[in-house]
């Protein structure tokens, strides 16, 4: 079957705002492209060097997310990474394993996950709610990797460049069938500070 | 309880999971007879005092950590990430 | 204005006037009181009863150790029972009731007790009801809680939302007294995050209840230019109306926000209070000191009151306990209250002093007043119907004389609040300079400063303060200047008197659960000895205030006792919370529909479109079944469901089943070890069902492998089971062969999957994916898989079946789920394709005999789920020598069997014991139970699995399956547990 199929938001469907709208700002991401990069046994140092290759990144030893034309590097764990690419279409992930593979199993995750990019002045002050994490300013910096836990689901959240105005932006992933309840639980701790959330647009 | 993942920092005892005993669970791994694994499954050492054990960065990274821990206070000596920790 | 309201300033607001009501009536008092000074202001000093005799109460303190003023606060649903008056910051409106009164709190009917109290004395409860046994839940127990207990719950579901939240930094300061405020502005000026913690809605402690003076300001004024300047300071976060009620491990702090306690009610998005999880690197303990009474004749009446809450009552309230107020001091200290009384004009009848000899200074200062000095006096009693008139006042001569009064300040000395520094099993030491513990043994991360250390002086408090502020500071890697300040230095001494030997009447060591001098007393004749045996004898300490006042008395009166000095009776470790925690509070978001997050199946909306009940399968919401228009009862849904599929074809969103992606050189023998069937023959391009044991030889979880290409599988396990399974896995990659080449990656999320059952399953398909796919039995056999393009992505298609059915389960990424569900259902529509639920998959699996989570449930073998034949005796993999244990072959162990009852109609119940036939009723009868049963649509009658004894040999025999708790009890046969197509011949067409 080859027609094409529709992408909603997973999120809720409409833009919703509770309050004054301006404390937190949620807008949820779409055509993100992810892949799961694990190396392979002793292929560690021939991966790094393949990726910056084609990629121009130096995969991180550690908790941080790093990224260049377009595509982003993210480490997990010990000798793995979640490979971010926006609008890199049906393809990347098929590309990275043909490129990557003996070197690293790369799987792809696409559809796994559901994706919320946060703003606002009271971002952190909601956050604080949310995770058992310090997200202070110098504790956290932009390019910071978490995995934690919020309200019981896993997540994987990082700190972006802060916004021009100098408010702090971070995206907060967790696995899609997670969706709502992250939604509803980021909703209810921003509400006091005024909430405003940008569902996907339909395509 | 708060334990220091290598990989993720310090985190709260909430994202973890425990197992115990480390040598019990490695001797597991290469126990043959039934009486190895019945002493690796069911006689855990269980000590006050100094114990290495093993836990699992459940909401983190996922890693099996050996860590080192005073079962009377509480107090944590060393953390390592299970798959490197050589015997 | 009240005759108790002073003139002058202290920390109310005049302009600001609230009206609340105490018991039904109503009074008036200002922003700034608290619900115990609004009362006093309103000559209210009968405030309750207490707990055993019902005596009269009234307020002993003024902060969160009270024993005795604990009052039902607001009414409905907000009730709230035990709320100390103290505490209660007033708001406009406020309702409040006394408790444990009845008719009212002045005529209480049961005050009867206190004429018994012969019988109430300790231990009465284990000595009374001891006979007969069967008495103890029908009468004694109801009677006993109607009669004691404090006020009530409201019943019904509290209206206010809670939340919780985290806060990390470098030094936690709890308290904000002198002491506090010294350690944090010394921290924070230094540039570290600070967090303080105060319990009270005004900063300062004890300097908001006395004259002092600091750089030459008055004492609460430099307090709130203090909190102004920290407040300024982007890296603090100086927290009001907020407890710390426990320290844990790892130095975490547990702390409750009284958001909108203070409130009538909260506003909105607004809590009623927030539950604080603190990680600090360093924590100043700078919790203050306790005052303690003195126990003596009647100190319990309403009008006595600890000396330093007397102070706090007139110059942070300006409100005075009473007109002729009397002292009962041991130090020094005691004395400040009747020079503070005195210079507001209240008149002090008598200065009692235990001590013979005190400072000419006290007495020069005395002496300008028209006050009775008694040096070396005691009281031995008190009188007074429901309010103090008189105290009796023994002199060092022997003389008894009665002083009028009606309140009695009484200083017994201070005890360092020790409550924290002792949570994480720490002892304190006694310190005979101040005849009080002192927190010791405390691990790095914690210091205490102040009084909470036994440094009761203000310029000790400020120095302990900053130099603690300083060090923690500098651990934080903030280099801080020691900051000083100016202040007298005062003179303090004090020599402690526990009880009055010669009291007349009850002498109260506990007020909140009247424990009496005679109750230790009692407790040391019949043996008791050690504090913690007085304290479970007597209930010492054991009400909420967990005896935060008169514990050290009790342990005095133990040790005089005893023929012991107080420092060899130790003390009692103090456990969390150190004041009552409200559970809301700890459970804060997670209730009702925010109990648990929830997840939604790939096809979740499409679902709802199409009449589906859900239901909670662990977190995931499933479809249960797909109702039609007109069709009421599920039975008749689910049967339909079922004959549907086993006569044309049905879908169902079987996405939650987990789905574990295995690649790497060492895949295949990493997956031989793991499984115990054999994987290394598996084809690429084939499905097989596989068993995980655990390293005990019980069956983990069951589910499918399949070769996709070379080195690359993927594995699916029960829903229940993901997490389980992935972290066995990991457990084996990690630690137990962390050199074999392996990846796992969990891609549950990634794939939404779909079963298309039935005989017309495969016309079904061909109709969507004929192209990409050739669907014939040669090209694509039971249990095989292929991938293909589905709507221009990536897909797979595995021919594998649980229902029994020609099956197949279509995997597309998640986000072209319902597109393709809507696509399949639009392509069989003439083929009477049909959504099906969790119940039609259970009721199917069960006529087939599968096992799944009721027979899989952590105690059963494969052998005893009838799959032994399965398991290898070729090669070695994890829970293969403990799954040999002889007693795990024994023939009497419970092993899979069908289950039919004898009358078609009958009802079969999971969770029936199975018994054979004929025999008594009894425990050494039970040879089993049900696990799973269902009415089979096709089969037209109940079926049911079980485990069951010796169940080889049974086939064909009528046993009894008996289920007392749903009244059912009927034979039942033993047949094979596959009760459809034993041949599996339907699922190869």
């Amino acid at each position: 079957m080859s027609a094409e199929y529709t992408v909603s938001s997973v999120f809720a469907a409409t833009p919703q705002s509770v309050g004054s709208g301006r404390g937190v700002v949620a807008i949820e991401r779409g055509g993100l492209a992810i892949a799961h990069l694990a190396a392979r046994t002793a292929q560690v140092q021939a991966l790094r060097a393949r990726v910056r290759e084609h990629f121009g990144i130096e995969l991180p030893d550690a908790a941080r997310r790093v990224s260049a034309r377009g595509v982003a590097a993210a480490g997990i764990a010990p000798q793995r990474w979640l490979m971010l690419a926006q609008d890199a279409g049906e393809e990347f992930v098929p590309d990275l394993v043909a490129r990557l593979e003996p070197l690293a199993t790369v799987v792809e995750l696409t559809d796994a996950y559901a994706v919320l990019r946060l703003s606002g002045a009271d971002l952190r002050a909601s956050l604080a709610k949310l995770v058992p994490i310090d997200l202070h300013e110098a504790q956290f910096r932009p390019g910071d990797v978490a995995q934690t836990v919020l309200e019981h689901m896993p997540v994987t959240l990082w700190r972006l460049e802060d916004a021009p105005a100098g408010q702090p932006v971070f995206e907060l992933a967790v696995a899609g069938s997670f969706a709502g309840s992250l939604y509803e639980a980021v909703r209810d701790s921003a509400a006091e500070f005024g909430f405003r959330f940008e569902p996907l647009a339909q395509r | 309880m708060r334990i220091h993942c290598p990989f993720c920092g310090e985190r709260d005892l909430s994202e973890f999971s425990y197992l115990g005993d480390a040598d019990s669970a490695e001797a597991s791994g290469a126990a043959q007879s039934a009486q190895q694994l019945i002493e690796a499954v069911y006689l855990r050492a269980n000590p006050a005092g100094a114990h290495r054990e093993l836990w699992y960065h459940t909401f983190g990274c996922g890693s099996w950590l050996t860590v080192t821990r005073d079962t009377r206070t509480h107090a944590i000596f060393a953390v390592q990430l299970a798959k490197e920790y050589a015997p | 204005m009240s005759v108790y309201r002073l003139a002058g300033e202290g920390a109310i607001q005049r302009d600001r006037t609230l009206s609340f009501t105490f018991d039904g009536r109503r009074h008036s008092a200002y922003a700034g009181d608290t619900l115990a000074s609004a009362l006093l202001a309103a000559g209210v000093h009968l405030v309750g009863r207490s707990f055993k005799y019902h005596r009269p109460r009234g307020i002993l303190t003024a902060g969160s150790e009270e024993p005795n003023a604990l009052v039902e606060l607001r009414c409905g649903a907000r009730r709230e029972p035990n709320t100390r008056a103290t505490m209660i910051e007033l708001f406009e409106g406020l309702q409040a009731c006394s408790q444990n009164a009845w008719p009212s709190r002045v005529f209480d009917v049961g005050a009867i007790n206190s004429l018994l109290s012969r019988l109430f004395v300790a231990g009465f409860y284990y000595k009374t009801f001891m006979w007969p046994a069967a008495w103890w839940e029908k009468v004694y127990e109801p009677a006993i809680r109607r009669a004691a207990g404090l006020g009530r719950a409201s019943a019904e579901p509290d209206p206010d939302c809670y939340e919780k939240a985290h806060a990390f930094c470098d030094v936690l300061v709890i308290g904000s007294g002198p002491a506090g405020l010294a350690a944090a502005l010394t921290a924070a000026r230094a540039g570290a995050r600070v967090l303080v913690c105060e319990e009270d809605f005004l900063p300062g402690g004890r300097l908001n209840g006395e004259r002092h003076e600091i750089d030459g300001a008055d004492a609460a004024s430099w307090a709130r230019n203090a909190v102004a300047e920290l407040r300024a300071l982007p890296e603090v976060r100086f927290m009001t109306r907020t407890t710390v009620f426990g320290v844990y491990d790892g130095a975490t702090y547990g702390a409750i926000e009284r958001v909108s306690d203070h409130l009538p009610m909260p506003p909105e998005h607004q809590p009623r209070q927030r539950f604080w999880k603190i990680v600090a690197r360093r924590t100043v303990l700078a919790t203050g000191a306790l005052e303690r009474t003195v126990v003596f004749g009647g100190n319990d009446r309403p009008g006595v009151m600890l000396a330093a809450a007397v102070r706090t009552y007139v110059n942070r309230y300006r409100v005075t306990p009473g007109r002729r107020v009397g002292l009962f001091t041991t130090g020094d200290d005691g004395w400040k209250t009747a020079f503070d009384l005195l210079d507001a004009q209240v008149e002090v009848p008598v200065i009692v002093d235990a001590r013979a000899a005190v400072g000419a200074a006290l007495l020069e200062q005395a002496s300008r007043h028209d006050v009775q000095v008694v040096l070396g006096g005691q009281i031995l009693s008190t009188a007074g119907a429901r309010a103090l008139r008189r105290v009796e006042v023994l002199d060092r001569d022997g003389r008894v004389r009665g002083v009028p009064v009606d309140a009695l300040a009484v200083a017994g000395g201070w005890s360092p609040n020790l409550a924290l520094a002792t949570h994480l099993g720490m002892r304190p030491r006694w310190d005979e300079s101040i005849s009080a513990h002192v927190p010791a043994d405390l691990p790095p991360s914690l210091c205490a400063v102040g009084a909470a250390a036994g440094e009761f002086s203000l310029a000790g408090a400020l120095r302990s303060g900053a130099a603690a502020g300083r060090d923690a500071a500098r651990t934080a890697g903030f280099d801080a200047p020691l900051v000083s300040w100016q202040t007298d230095e005062e003179r303090l001494e004090s020599s402690p008197l526990w009880f009055v030997p010669g009291s007349r009447g009850k002498a109260f060591v506990d007020y909140q659960h009247d424990v009496t001098a005679e109750d230790v007393a009692l407790a040391v004749r019949e043996g008791y000895r050690s504090a913690e045996h007085l304290k479970r004898y007597t209930t010492l300490g054991m009400g909420t205030d967990q005896g935060k006042t008169a514990q050290l008395n009790g342990h005095a009166l133990l040790a005089a006792r005893t023929g012991r000095e107080v420092a060899e009776i130790g003390t009692i470790a103090a456990r969390p919370p150190y004041t009552p925690v409200a559970i809301g509070a700890l459970a804060a978001r997670e209730r009702g529909r925010n109990f648990r997050p929830y997840r939604l199946t790939p096809s979740h909306r499409w679902a709802e479109t199409r009449g589906a009940v859900f239901v909670d399968t662990g977190q995931w919401r499933r479809a249960q079944w797909f109702a039609l228009p007109g069709e009421s009862d599920w039975r008749s849904t689910v049967a339909r469901e079922v004959r549907s599929v086993r006569t044309a074809v049905g879908v169902c969103d079987v996405s939650t089943l987990g789905k574990i992606d295995v690649q790497g050189r060492d895949a295949a023998s990493f997956l031989e070890r793991i499984y115990a069937n054999a994987v290394a023959t598996l084809p690429v391009g084939r499905v097989r069902y596989g068993l995980m044991l655990r390293i005990d030889g019980m069956v983990l979880d069951d589910g499918t492998i399949a070769h996709l290409r070379d080195g690359h599988f993927l594995l699916s396990s029960s829903t229940a089971h993901v997490a389980q399974v992935m972290r066995h896995l990991t457990y084996a990659q990690q630690v137990l062969w962390p050199e074999l080449d392996v990846q796992l990656t969990n891609v549950t999320e990634q794939w939404a999957q779909f079963a298309i059952a039935g005989p017309l399953a495969r016309t079904l398909l061909e109709r969507v994916c004929a192209e990409a796919l050739a669907l014939s039995n040669a090209d694509l056999p039971h249990m095989a898989c292929a991938s293909l393009r589905w709507l221009g992505r990536r897909a797979r298609l595995f021919r594998i079946s649980f229902c029994g059915e020609l099956g197949y389960e279509l995997a597309v990424p998640a986000r072209c789920a319902e597109t393709t569900v809507r696509a399949l259902m639009q392509a069989g529509e003439s083929l009477g394709v049909t959504p099906y639920g969790t119940e039609a998959l259970g009721v199917m699996r069960i006529e087939k005999g599968h096992v799944a989570g009721p027979e899989i449930n952590g105690t059963t073998t494969a052998e005893d789920l009838g799959l032994g034949r399965l398991v290898s005796r070729h090669k070695d993999f994890i829970g293969r020598v403990l799954a040999s244990r002889p007693a795990l072959s024994a023939p009497d162990r419970p092993a899979l069997v069908g289950l039919r009852p004898l009358d078609p109609h009958a009802r079969l119940t999971s969770g029936a014991h199975l018994l054979a036939a004929g025999v008594p009723l009894s425990l050494q009868n039970d040879q089993g139970f049900v696990s799973s049963s269902a009415f089979s649509p096709t089969l037209g009658r109940w079926i049911g699995l079980g485990f069951l004894s010796r169940a080889r040999e049974r086939l064909g025999e009528q046993i009894r399956a008996y289920d007392p708790l749903r009244n059912l009890d009927l034979p039942v046969e033993v047949v094979r547990p596959v009760f459809y197509d034993p041949d599996g011949l339907r699922v190869k067409g």
